[in-house]
C-alpha cells in the first residue's frame, strides 16, 4: 500500500479489531499492586496516635518541652516598687507645698502624677498616700508620720542611683 | 489514607516540638523592642538634659517617646520628671523659744531656703508580667509597681520656680 492508496472498509475494521485485542490482552496481564490491609491499618493507627500526641503537645506541652518558665516579677520587687511610688509622689507634694504654700488638691495638680496611687487629703497640711502591695494590702504613707519601713528601702535605691 | 495521617502526625510533632523555641524567640527580640526604645527615650532625655541643664518636663514626654513596633501595642512607655526638696535645718542657735527677758525681739532669723531638685523617670506600661520582669533584671535599680515598670535617673538641681 502506497501513500495515496485508501484502505478498505474491512481492512480498518480489522486493524481496529486488532489493536483493540492487544489492549484488552495487555490490561488483562496488569495486576495492580496489592496493599496488605494489615499495613494500612498499622500507618492509620500510628497517624492517628502522632496526630493526638501532636496537638496534645501543643496546646499543652510539658514542662521539659517549654523550656525556661518565663520570668515573673518577684514579690520583694513589687514591694519595693510601691513604696517607690509613695515615696517619689510624696516628695513630689512636698516640692509643691515648698512652692506654692499649701497642698494640691488632686495628685492631677503636680506635674507628675504617679500611677496606682490614692491621695487623700486631710486638711490644709496632713495627707495620706496609699499604694496596694502585691498581696493587696494597703501601704499608707502618712505626711505627718511617714514609716521607716516605705522610706529606708527608696532613700537606699535613690543613693544608688545618684552615686553613679 | 495512613500516610497521609503518618505525614500529618509527623508535622504536628515538629511543630510541638519548635513552637516553644518560636515563642521564647518571639518574646526576646519583644523584650529587645521594649529595651531599644527605653534607650532611645532615656538618650533623648539626657540629650535635653546636657544642652539646657534640666531633664525634660513631664509635658514634653510625648514628644520624646520613640515608636514601638506595630506588635507592642499593648506596651505604652511615659517620661516623667519628678520633683523633690530638701528644706535645710535652720542655723544652730536660731530658737522658736521666747527671747530673754532683757532682751528684744531681735531681727527675724533667716528662713532657709529650699533646695529643688528633680529627676527623671522612664516608665513602661504593659500587662505582661514576663516582660516587666525582663526589664527589672535588664536595668538595675529599677522597680515595678502593678503594671508599671520604672526606670529612675539621677536627680539634678533644679531652680526655684
Amino acid at each position: 500500500m502506497t501513500p495515496n492508496d485508501t484502505s478498505s472498509p474491512e481492512e480498518r475494521d480489522r486493524l481496529i479489531a486488532e489493536a483493540l485485542t492487544h489492549a484488552e490482552a495487555r490490561d488483562l496481564g496488569y495486576r495492580p499492586p496489592s496493599v496488605a490491609p494489615t499495613t494500612v491499618r498499622w500507618k492509620g493507627a500510628v497517624g492517628a496516635a502522632g496526630l493526638l500526641l501532636g496537638v496534645a503537645l501543643l496546646v499543652a506541652p510539658p514542662a521539659w518541652l517549654r523550656g525556661d518558665p518565663a520570668p515573673s516579677v518577684p514579690r520583694e520587687a513589687r514591694e519595693l516598687g510601691a513604696r517607690a511610688m509613695l515615696y517619689l509622689q510624696a516628695q513630689e507634694i512636698e516640692a509643691y507645698r515648698q512652692r506654692n504654700q499649701g497642698l494640691p488638691d488632686r495628685l492631677g495638680d503636680l506635674e507628675s502624677e504617679l500611677p496606682g496611687l490614692r491621695f487623700v487629703r486631710s486638711n490644709d497640711r496632713v495627707y495620706q498616700l496609699v499604694a496596694y502591695g502585691p498581696d493587696g494590702r494597703a501601704m499608707v504613707y502618712d505626711s505627718t508620720h511617714p514609716a521607716p519601713e516605705i522610706q529606708e528601702p527608696v532613700v537606699d535605691l535613690l543613693s544608688r542611683i545618684d552615686g553613679q | 489514607m495512613g500516610n497521609v495521617l503518618l505525614a500529618l502526625a509527623a508535622l504536628m510533632l515538629l511543630a510541638a516540638v519548635l513552637a516553644p523555641r518560636w515563642r521564647a524567640r518571639a518574646f526576646e527580640q519583644r523584650v529587645e523592642a521594649v529595651a531599644a526604645g527605653v534607650d532611645a527615650l532615656r538618650a533623648e532625655a539626657e540629650a535635653v538634659l546636657t544642652a539646657t541643664g534640666s531633664w525634660p518636663a513631664s509635658a514634653e514626654g510625648p514628644a520624646l517617646v520613640p515608636e514601638l513596633p506595630p506588635q507592642d501595642s499593648t506596651v505604652t512607655l511615659a517620661w516623667r520628671r519628678i520633683s523633690s526638696t530638701v528644706v535645710p535645718d535652720p542655723p544652730s542657735g536660731v530658737d522658736a523659744g521666747l527671747p530673754e527677758a532683757d532682751e528684744g525681739f531681735g531681727p527675724e532669723p533667716p528662713v532657709p531656703t529650699p533646695d529643688y531638685f528633680e529627676r527623671g523617670a522612664v516608665s513602661v506600661h504593659a500587662g505582661d508580667d514576663a516582660l516587666l520582669a525582663s526589664l527589672l533584671e535588664r536595668y538595675p535599680g529599677s522597680f515595678v509597681h502593678d503594671t508599671v515598670w520604672t526606670l529612675l535617673l539621677p536627680r539634678v538641681s533644679a531652680p526655684p520656680d
